[in-house]
């Protein structure tokens, strides 16, 4: 091979820079601290890499999804076992004057006992989650129950998505726990608020078996009460299974992410020294190639 | 008969030729760095020989020519394949560009824009009448609008530029044309003198090369040396001492009209407007321009049918969805806005990224954002379906999801990049491999030109010694008879 200076200096420039751009590209990365500074560096990882974050995303959604439910759920919980109580008092009472023997004075009293407690079950029925009332189905602007105790809302199931074809119902209406009977005279025509007004008006009229027959309608109102709170009690629950099930998949989906995306420091430093090192040789080879020549030997 | 006057003549020969011999030397290592400089050589031979009794003598020496040292295959091959790298380099540097379009590593980026666009509805079914989701849902919209419209805008300003890389390309084909022509002309002259001319030659070489890089060509070579020159499939753009040349014209056929160059050719001695010229964009096989108009009229279409496709399937599905649902009730009695578009219906994929907008009538009245399925407010049964639309596959999409959709379309662009970048650096061997192919044959080694020049000077001192001894021998001659 007949080998001019063009030959050598351009072979020189050539590594030179080469290794010059390999070295560029390697601080690049370790000074963005990133493994892949654009798609093309690695296409399928890229690809990979923007599934996963858009998986990464619905998922968080649902998580946000998972805490409003688990308030929204609370809030019923909590309305529901202040009715509980309640209850609790108006059944103590309904046994308690069930065997006749009582002054008209006791008798008006726990009367009036009981309208209050009417009174404080429409209140808690009544229970609002933000500016919405939460038993009142999808018309979260009317009141579940009015003052006199008559249903208002409707039979809505508020949903939110907590897997792709996954929903959960957030609210319990309160149609399946304290009646929906319609009105009839201003009054309802039946349900737990119609047996606290009965419950009132057998106390105020001395009426025996209707107050006797207040110990079935309160236990009644109780166990549909009981049965919201388990219903309640059993979203939530799924909910959180459901939640920390995410966060497990987040937990991998990042650790698949960082595996595509995230530089290996040790690796990178390794790479660093090593192109550092090619790079100087190349550099020390260029600065030696001028000095052997056939001029040196002519000069006189 | 041989005899001190013709050893004489001899030696004056001699001088002759070993000066021809060190003025070609000074003359390669003046061009040791021009490019595309061929390396020259005295060509020196016998100068005959006389019949005399009893044998022949030699004349001396003669220089019949200057020769250059070219390895035509290698100057052939490199021709070719340097228009192939300088093809291959734009395709690289244009795909890169568009690749910094959908580059979203930084955080920015379609498919972020659409994941908050999606989960803003998700917001929505939490309290369907809240305002601040209302208006959450109409703002991520937007900016997933203008994020259409900003990868639309950056591919309309890459695409310009392309535009106008084609007609600078035809400006350098035609100034190298008409360079080449006027090469042509002298050579013919000199060759017709029985000349060789080695530079103009190199000249026209270094000519070629370039224009090869911005075009491919086929060429003939005629008697007298002159080249003529075919593009776009046989067209002839350089004939002897007359070049053609290259026109840009708007393509009169293109959707995007008024902004899309054509390129025309004009044969040596054609006269006319450019609209009667003959249309060669699509016959143009390699080099720069070759790479401009497939980078403009496949890839870009390509790429921005993929944007528009994903667009317009973003559109018409969110429509739809929100169509069948109902807005806030207003008024007395209640009416429920149904069948609302929640972006500006675009009526096919062509342009769809463009033409991507939030409908005014939703973003300036939020209430008829339409969450629920029944006119009931506090209804969320249509955000369900609005946030759950990311994971429908969709036939415009070839049965991927708008989010799996975008992810194929980065990873596709990035693999795109990369095989431009991989093929442009393939070429750059063979390229490098070709350089030091025709360096080999033509290139200029000082230590060479210094071993030579030593060998001329040597001889170029016997010869002068050669004349002073004969000179001795003639005065001897002279004094003879005193």
């Amino acid at each position: 091979m007949r080998v001019t200076e063009k030959i050598v200096y351009d072979a020189m420039r050539f590594s030179v820079m080469e290794n010059r751009d390999r070295l560029f590209a390697i601080q690049q990365r370790i000074a963005a601290n990133r493994k892949l500074a654009s798609p093309s560096d690695d296409p399928r990882g890229s690809e990979k890499a923007s599934q996963l974050h858009s998986t990464r995303a619905e998922l968080e959604q649902f998580r946000r999804n998972i805490r409003f439910g688990k308030t929204s759920l609370e809030i019923s919980d909590t309305a529901l076992q202040g009715v509980e109580d309640l209850l609790v008092r108006a059944k103590e009472l309904a046994v308690q004057f069930s065997n006749g023997e009582f002054s008209d004075r006791d008798r008006k009293l726990a009367a009036e006992e009981v309208g209050e407690i009417r009174r404080q079950v429409v209140g808690y029925a009544n229970t609002k989650n933000g500016s919405e009332y939460v038993f009142s189905g999808f018309l979260g602007d009317t009141p579940a129950y009015s003052a006199a105790g008559v249903w208002q809302g409707d039979a809505g199931a508020r949903e939110v998505r907590i897997g792709q074809s996954e929903r959960i119902v957030t609210n319990e209406t309160g149609a399946d726990i304290f009646g929906s009977a319609a009105a009839a005279g201003g009054v309802p025509a039946g349900g737990l608020m119609k047996d606290l007004q009965d419950f009132q008006a057998a106390l105020e009229n001395n009426d025996l078996d209707g107050v006797r027959n207040a110990l079935t309608t309160m236990d009644a109102g109780m166990q549909a009460v009981l049965a919201g709170r388990a219903l309640a009690g059993t979203r939530i629950r799924r909910m959180e299974v459901t939640d920390s099930a995410i966060g497990n998949m987040l937990v991998a989906i990042d650790n698949q992410l960082s595996g595509i995306e995230d530089l290996d420091i040790a690796e990178m430093a390794t790479e660093l020294a090593k192109q550092e090192a090619v790079l100087q040789a190349a550099v020390q080879v260029a600065g030696r190639i001028g000095s052997l020549t056939v001029l040196d030997a002519v000069k006189r | 008969m041989p005899g001190i006057y013709m050893a004489l003549e001899i030696a004056r020969k001699s001088l002759f030729v070993n000066q021809a011999a060190i003025q070609v030397t000074s003359h390669n290592i003046a061009n040791v760095n021009t490019p595309g400089f061929s390396r020259q050589e005295a060509v020196v031979t016998e100068a005959g020989a006389v019949s005399i009794r009893p044998g022949q003598l030699g004349m001396g020496a003669t220089v019949t020519g200057i020769r250059r040292q070219v390895d035509s295959l290698a100057e052939q091959q490199l021709v070719s394949e340097n228009g192939v790298y300088a093809s291959l380099g734009y395709a690289s540097r244009a795909v890169g560009q568009v690749e910094e379009i959908f580059n979203d590593s930084s955080g920015a980026g379609l498919a972020d824009r659409v994941n908050e666009f999606y989960n803003a509805w998700d917001d929505l079914a939490a309290n369907p009448q809240g305002t601040a989701e209302r208006q959450a849902v109409v703002s991520t919209a937007e900016l997933l609008a203008s994020e259409f419209r900003r990868v639309d805008s950056q591919l309309t300003t890459l695409r310009d530029s392309a535009n106008r890389d084609v007609s600078s390309d035809v400006e350098e084909v035609n100034r190298i044309a008409s360079q080449i022509a006027k090469l042509n002309g002298s050579i013919k002259v000199a060759i017709a003198q029985g000349q060789q001319p080695n530079d103009l030659l190199d000249q026209r070489g270094v000519l070629l090369k370039s224009l090869s890089e911005k075009i491919g060509y086929s060429s003939i070579t005629d008697p007298l040396g002159q080249v003529t020159l075919f593009v776009g499939n046989g067209r002839i753009l350089v004939e002897g001492e007359s070049a053609g040349s290259l026109a840009v014209d708007v393509n009169p056929n293109d959707p995007d009209a008024g902004l899309v160059y054509d390129v025309k050719i004009r044969l040596p001695g054609q006269d006319g407007p450019v609209s009667t010229l003959e249309t060669i964009t699509g016959d143009i096989s390699s080099g720069e321009l070759a790479a401009v108009i497939r980078f403009r009229d496949v890839y870009m279409k390509t790429v921005r049918g993929r944007v528009d496709d994903l667009a317009y399937a973003v559109a018409s599905q969110a429509n739809a969805q929100h169509a069948a649902g109902y807005g806030l009730p207003s008024g007395t009695p209640p009416v429920a806005p149904t069948g609302t578009n929640f972006f500006v219906p675009i009526a096919s994929a062509a342009n769809a990224a463009r033409n991507f907008f939030v409908d005014p009538a939703v973003s300036g009245d939020i209430s008829r954002i339409a969450a629920a399925a029944s006119p009931v407010p506090g209804d969320n049964r249509n955000s369900l379906l609005m946030a759950g639309l990311r994971n429908i596959p969709l036939a415009g999409l070839g049965n991927a999801t708008v989010p799996n959709f975008i992810a194929g379309m980065t990873g596709q662009i990035g693999s795109e990049a990369k095989g431009a970048k991989l093929d442009f650096e393939h070429q750059k061997v063979v390229v490098n491999y070709l350089e030091t192919r025709r360096e080999e044959a033509s290139g200029v080694s000082l230590d060479e030109e210094m071993t030579n020049l030593i060998r001329f000077q040597r001889a170029f001192e016997a010869s002068t010694k050669m004349i002073s001894i004969l000179d001795t021998l003639l005065d001897n001659v002279i004094n003879l008879k005193q």
